[in-house]
């Protein structure tokens, strides 16, 4: 089993199996792009630095991506109908003891950063469940979100939505 | 510090990287979050913040349960969603620009073309929905001209529709079957495809006589759809072509429908090529050891009464 070692910001290695990381797009082009595949490479020799990744986001990343290990990789946009997706029971799980902190969103912006599709995707729609049937000044409470729009901003924006025939 | 492929130093610094709030998502992150909520969700979300607003107009990919095309008189999107309908009138280019933006990935059910259009308005509907998804394309071209087909193909490009459906009920016009012709032999990848015949008055008329669709057409329409249904008796189809559309769907992987309508003459030369005389108006047959091909004909007369016409049916199922 081919290892490679990647380096979070704060410095901490993380061997990892050369077939999970097929999983993120942006560890693809830099093992094509470092040779690491390469029988003549000695990948254990040329650690994968991620500065915009903390260790702890990394290690999250990583438990998300054994347990999807072998799982259709997207690729491009999706012409799927979003609304449809529905989150697994194991990853609802996983997301929802960090949902409305800093965590989660770490998270989402390292699928992101890392180019990682379905974990972006899964992580995106986890928030959205959260908005759900609720109002503005909810979702503002529940974030933590300051209203700064002022009274007429608001029934401007009111009026954008409103239908008409 | 970790130097990148270059040996440049790549870390930004602690505080670009925390993302403590959800205001702190990057805008291209944030964008895709409504892409996953319903109509009047994404509105609420929409009221939540300025960046939320900003997020929600350029996240695209709004959902309706159906989208019409029409004139009255002058041209009109009419979008419903949830019970409701929004109607948008385009006359201006910058009427123009904001329904495409509104619309940009928008998925829809449903989408009617219902009436025949200008050059000028051909032009601004195929600009609006370039990016559109639908599930189900109608267009009723009841006094159809020559822009109308160009139209629809440029609603089509590049798209992936492999899951779509497109029912055409086409009023054909002397001087335009060349336009007909090019668009119906460059079909995408369809799921379905259904062309009824309208006369000049708009009444839908399934059996009529259509001199487009010929062998050449034919096959190039059956190597794109899965289920091609032509609801006109198609003179130019001869049974040369009719057996080659039978060994196309026997040599096919996936599950299959085509119908058509046929002089009774063409059908049994077809008939007698294949199978011999005529014995059964349906015959069943295993092509696999986990694939059968039914082939159904119903002899019928013609709408004039005045010739005998036979619908055939040529379908292909896993058992």
């Amino acid at each position: 089993m081919v290892l490679i070692t990647l380096v979070s910001s704060d410095e901490q290695n993380f061997p990892v199996e050369r077939e999970l990381l097929k999983q993120s797009g942006t560890i693809e082009t830099l093992i094509v792009n470092m040779n690491l595949d390469d029988e003549d490479t000695d990948a254990a020799a040329m650690p994968i630095p991620l500065p915009n990744v903390k260790g702890d986001v990394l290690e999250k990343v990583i438990q998300w991506m054994e347990h999807h290990k072998g799982d259709p990789v997207k690729e491009g946009d999706n012409e799927d109908n979003n609304a449809e997706i529905v989150v697994p029971q194991w990853d609802d799980d996983f997301f929802k003891p960090a949902m409305y902190g800093s965590k989660h969103l770490e998270l989402t912006v390292a699928a992101s950063y890392l180019d990682i599709k379905n974990l972006l995707t899964l992580s995106c729609k986890a928030i959205s469940n959260t908005f759900k049937g609720k109002t503005g000044p909810q979702i503002r409470e529940e974030w933590g979100v300051p209203n700064e729009f002022t009274p007429e901003e608001e029934e401007a924006i009111r009026k954008e939505n409103e239908w008409s025939e | 510090m970790n130097p990148d492929l270059n040996g440049r130093a790549l870390r930004i610094t602690e505080d670009e990287f925390q993302f403590k709030a959800i205001l702190d998502l990057p805008m291209e992150v944030l964008k895709i979050i409504p892409t996953f909520l319903s109509h009047s969700d994404r509105m609420k979300f929409a009221q939540v913040s300025q960046q939320f607003h900003t997020a929600e107009s350029e996240a695209g990919k709004r959902k309706f349960d159906l989208i019409t095309v029409a004139m009255r008189p002058n041209l009109v999107i009419l979008l419903d969603v949830e019970g409701k309908r929004i109607m948008c009138e385009i006359e201006t280019d910058e009427s123009v620009k904001n329904a495409a933006q509104y619309l940009r990935n928008a998925l829809t059910d449903n989408l009617i073309i219902d009436d025949h259009f200008n050059e000028g308005d051909s032009g601004k509907l195929s600009s609006i929905f370039k990016t559109i998804m639908f599930k189900k394309l109608e267009y009723h071209a009841i006094e159809a001209d020559e822009y109308n087909e160009p139209m629809i193909n440029g609603i089509l490009i590049d798209k992936l529709l492999i899951r779509s459906k497109i029912h055409f009920k086409i009023c054909q016009q002397e001087g335009k079957s060349t336009v007909t012709r090019a668009f119906l032999a460059s079909l995408p990848k369809l799921q379905e495809f259904q062309l009824k015949w309208m006369y000049d008055n708009g009444n839908e008329q399934s059996i009529h006589r259509d001199t487009v669709i010929d062998d050449s057409i034919l096959i190039s329409m059956i190597n794109s759809v899965q289920f091609l249904m032509l609801r006109i008796i198609c003179t130019n189809v001869t049974a040369a072509g009719l057996k080659q559309v039978h060994e196309i769907l026997s040599a096919s992987e996936t599950k299959r429908k085509f119908t058509i309508d046929l002089d009774e003459s063409v059908y049994a030369d077809f008939h007698n090529a294949l199978f011999g005389k005529f014995e059964s108006s349906m015959l069943d047959g295993f092509v696999s050891k986990t694939k059968k091909l039914r082939l159904e004909y119903t002899p019928h007369n013609s709408y004039f009464e005045k010739e005998r016409c036979v619908s055939l049916a040529i379908q292909t199922r896993e058992v």
